[in-house]
């Protein structure tokens, strides 16, 4: 699912209003607003943490579903790769 | 303080009637006496636009507005535009505007046109726009200033949504009154003989020295706070040239 439409739809879960998670999050209703109707890209690190926080989503989760690795593995790239690539040989065999 | 305007429409839809360039202008002056308390003063203080015009009643409609002038903002296949114009289902009631500040950077002649023309936008389509509730949000992009200059409505293809903002943009930030007053103080003080168009109408003659209606545009773009461009278009719509 696009990461607007799985923020949207978590969102509409906790029964929180677009308002009230812009407000959590020190941004603009219309910012919000078009990053749920994937008007804009997901946004940067710092705003994604404060999302995950917001509607009680494990951090990774939110990075997984902006297709973008955590700030903290970033810097590890080679290594989550070689894992993968372990598990998915293993999960072949 | 909640704005009042009405202007002809249709239906439950609330989609305008046709409207001639006179009759946008007419709702424009209303809401621009609405606005601040000196409307013959040229500069409108934008501050004071997009804090007065967060609560409107249009036509009978509720309509809250939110205003953005802090983010880039793209359209729908990820360009930038200067100012969208959008109602989203999850917000109920509301028309958001968004204004580029990137784009426009520190130039305030184009963050003044892109503010009224969104106005626009919020006040003739804004109530239909509330009137999709449940559809996929609704939004008019302006990508470009170009966007700010529709043809005339009796030329083939033109669109309403644009003309009426356009039109509406022009006479909120520069009401042919005042525009005239304006055009009568400046040729006054620089010498520049104004043609008489009768029953109290001076307006400029078009074949004038240009080194003078140059300084002319500049100058009352200035008071204005829009750009000299901006100020030759209204100049021809309201016929005040000869």
């Amino acid at each position: 699912m696009a990461f607007g439409r799985y923020i949207r739809r978590v969102r509409e879960q906790r029964a929180l209003t677009v308002t009230e998670v812009a407000k959590r999050l020190d941004i603009s209703i219309a910012y919000l607003s078009r990053i749920e109707r994937e008007r804009e890209k997901p946004p940067p690190d710092r705003l994604m943490t404060a999302l995950a926080r917001a509607l009680d989503l494990p951090t990774d989760d939110v990075f997984a579903a902006a297709r973008r690795l955590p700030p903290d593995l970033r810097a590890r790239t080679e290594d989550v790769i070689a894992v993968y690539r372990q598990q998915t040989v293993g999960r072949a065999r | 303080m909640t704005l009042e305007i009405t202007y002809p429409y249709v239906g439950a839809g609330r989609e305008p009637l046709p409207m001639k360039a006179q009759q946008i202008w007419a709702v424009a002056n209303h809401v621009r006496r609405q606005l601040t308390p000196r409307p013959n003063v040229p500069l409108l203080d934008l501050e004071r636009l997009t804090r007065a015009t967060k609560s409107m009643r249009v036509n009978g409609v509720a309509v809250s507005m939110h205003w953005d002038l802090q983010r880039p903002i793209h359209d729908g296949s990820g360009r930038e535009a200067l100012g969208v114009t959008e109602a989203d289902p999850a917000v109920p009631g509301m028309v958001i505007i968004s204004v580029n500040a990137e784009l426009i950077a520190d130039r305030d002649y184009l963050k003044r046109s892109t503010v009224a023309h969104e106005f626009g936008h919020a006040v003739f389509d804004g109530p239909s726009m509330l009137r999709q509730a449940g559809k996929p949000a609704f939004s008019m992009v302006t990508p470009d200033e170009s966007h700010f200059e529709t043809a005339a409505p009796e030329r083939k293809g033109t669109d309403w949504r644009e003309f009426r903002a356009n039109e509406f943009m022009g006479a909120l930030l520069v009401p042919r009154s005042v525009l005239q007053r304006e055009l009568v103080r400046h040729s006054v003080a620089s010498g520049l003989a104004l043609f008489d168009a009768g029953e109290s109408e001076p307006v400029l003659r078009r074949r004038s020295d240009p080194n003078r209606i140059e300084g002319l545009l500049i100058d009352l773009g200035e008071r204005f706070g829009v750009s000299a461009t901006f100020i030759e278009y209204r100049l021809h719509r309201y016929g005040l040239v000869h």
